[in-house]
């Protein structure tokens, strides 16, 4: 009889799991994001989940379900008992695409659309096509792929669409001659002893933040507003200025804007700008499953002055690689993920005054540039679009596809207004040098 | 630990060593000669290389001396280690 595989829940996955605890109603499920994939052309739907079925064939942690664990043991993902794997299904919609604040609203409503990982899988496919008068002038559709954070981190989600594409062009069985490679992340693996010392320091900078007040300008908001976002898209500049590409930098100027943006709300006193550090290695796409981050905690102490601001967060972020805190706080939370999920949030440094421990920026980096096309469309654009906790309920996400430099802001409804939106925006592109906006700012129903 | 008699190639393949340890996947190594960014280091990756430079020839360079010339692969940054262990030693 075949074994069900299990995935157990790597560190950075309890982690988030736990902050889940804190939205909505408490339960688990909410904590979505979306890869948005821009094709000029209309992908077959049948192929689509041909190549799903052939990866569930290989894989069924598509269509697993998360159980717990036990206080002895902690969760998993596992496929179903009872029934074969089956991918979950590619949902087509018909929309107008050429209108930006219609695609805006479905995604947000999917956004708000809760996926159960206790009951459903946690990964869910659309389909966006234009309705059939459209398609006479315009072929822009666009591929959504949805999923329940702790599952996997933004790049995990990339290299699933990699290996999906491969999958539905391929003889799958050529796919990997060479063997199925490691889809998921490793678990940690260490002696006890060194795992100890790293989780008993990790701890301590963990703990560092447990009365670190918020400082966000859009806390506290009612954990059941609906989940908003905007999106930017700026041609790259032909010329890059290398610093401007640095995380500091960036990290810098995202910090510079909020103060400037939001100051009488947050006041003069320094805060803190939570990171997500992805830790995997490079030049292979690597798992798919799992999340292989760690948390930094950057201390912002507001200057002006951009050059001296990247200045002290590289010393803040050299001292923490130094110190070796961010192996430290992977195998803190590694230590703790054995927790029952009500624990688990306990255990979980600020989560539940400061409200840190979530996204607040991310720089998710290039979108694949191996894979200019996908289910055999060219990818016009391609960008994250995640939702934030009610803390900090507000989220800034830059990533680049090709030529197209995007700024995601996410947000709470009621938490900010369109006016500081459009002034984070218009900030933070000014300070990278991005000029001229290419996407039309939606004006749907954001207030 | 210092090693001023080291040669700019010697530098160079402990740096390649380093990233192909430590940095890159197992399964894509740095080539010598190949530029930091087509091979993907990052700015967290070059962090850490610093902070391997730091460790392994005893100081840290200055944020003023990272231009394109000095980090754009292990050979650059290994010339200006070399010509550093000089100047001190």
């Amino acid at each position: 009889m075949r074994r069900t595989p299990r995935l157990l829940l790597n560190a950075a996955d309890a982690s988030l799991l736990a902050l889940d605890r804190f939205m909505d109603s408490g339960r688990v499920g909410k904590n979505l994001v979306h890869l948005v994939v821009e094709l000029d052309g209309a992908p077959d739907p049948a192929t689509i989940q041909r190549g799903l079925d052939r990866f569930v064939g290989v894989t069924p942690w598509a269509s697993s379900r998360l159980r717990r664990g036990g206080p002895l043991f902690p969760p998993y993902w596992i496929a179903s008992r009872k029934n074969a794997p089956e991918a979950p299904p590619v949902v087509t919609h018909t929309l107008d695409t050429s209108d930006r604040s219609t695609i805006d609203t479905f995604l947000e409503d999917r956004l708000d659309d809760r996926i159960d990982p206790f009951s459903q899988a946690p990964v869910r496919f659309d389909l966006i096509k234009p309705t059939a008068q459209q398609r006479l002038h315009a072929q822009r559709h666009l591929f959504v792929l949805t999923w329940f954070h702790p599952l996997m981190d933004p790049r995990g989600a990339e290299t699933f669409l990699l290996h999906l594409d491969r999958l539905t062009t391929e003889d799958a069985s050529q796919v990997w001659p060479d063997g199925v490679p490691n889809l998921a992340a490793p678990a940690r693996s260490g002696p006890l002893r060194k795992e100890l010392q790293q989780a008993r320091s990790g701890k301590r900078y963990l703990d560092s933040f447990r009365d670190c007040p918020p400082r966000c300008p859009s806390h506290p908001v009612a954990p059941s507003a609906p989940a908003r976002f905007r999106l930017a898209t700026f041609p790259a500049p032909a010329e890059v200025d290398r610093k401007s590409v640095e995380m500091t930098w960036r990290l810098a100027v995202v910090g510079r804007t909020i103060r400037r943006v939001f100051g009488d709300r947050i006041g003069t006193d320094p805060f803190v700008l939570p990171i997500s550090v992805d830790l995997r290695k490079k030049g292979e796409p690597g798992p798919v499953f799992g999340n292989h981050l760690s948390l930094h905690f950057a201390k912002f102490n507001g200057s002006d002055d951009t050059e001296e601001n990247v200045k002290e967060l590289r010393t803040q972020m050299i001292d923490v690689m130094r110190d070796g805190r961010l192996d430290a706080t992977m195998a803190a939370i590694h230590l703790i993920r054995g927790l029952p999920v009500p624990l688990l949030a306990r255990r979980m440094a600020a989560s539940t005054r400061g409200g840190l421990a979530s996204f607040h920026f991310a720089d998710t980096g290039d979108y694949r540039g191996a894979s200019p096309t996908l289910f055999g469309q060219r990818v016009d654009n391609a960008y994250h679009i995640p939702t934030v906790t009610p803390k900090p309920g507000l989220g800034v996400f830059i990533n680049r596809h090709g030529d197209n430099e995007n700024i995601v802001v996410g947000w709470r409804d009621g938490g900010i207004d369109k006016g500081e939106v459009d002034a984070l925006i218009a900030d933070i592109a000014d300070s990278l040098g991005w000029t001229s906006l290419v996407t039309p700012k939606a004006e749907g129903r954001h207030s | 630990m210092t090693a001023p008699t080291q040669t700019t190639v010697e530098i160079a393949d402990a740096i390649v060593e380093f990233i192909n340890a430590e940095i890159m996947a197992s399964s894509s190594p740095l080539q010598p000669g190949i530029a930091f960014e087509d091979a993907g280091v990052d700015s967290m990756a070059l962090m850490k290389i610093l902070l391997f430079v730091e460790t392994t020839y005893g100081f840290w360079i200055p944020d003023e001396d990272l231009t394109p010339a000095v980090i754009a692969d292990a050979t650059c940054m290994a010339r200006y280690i070399e010509a550093h262990l000089r100047s001190k030693s």
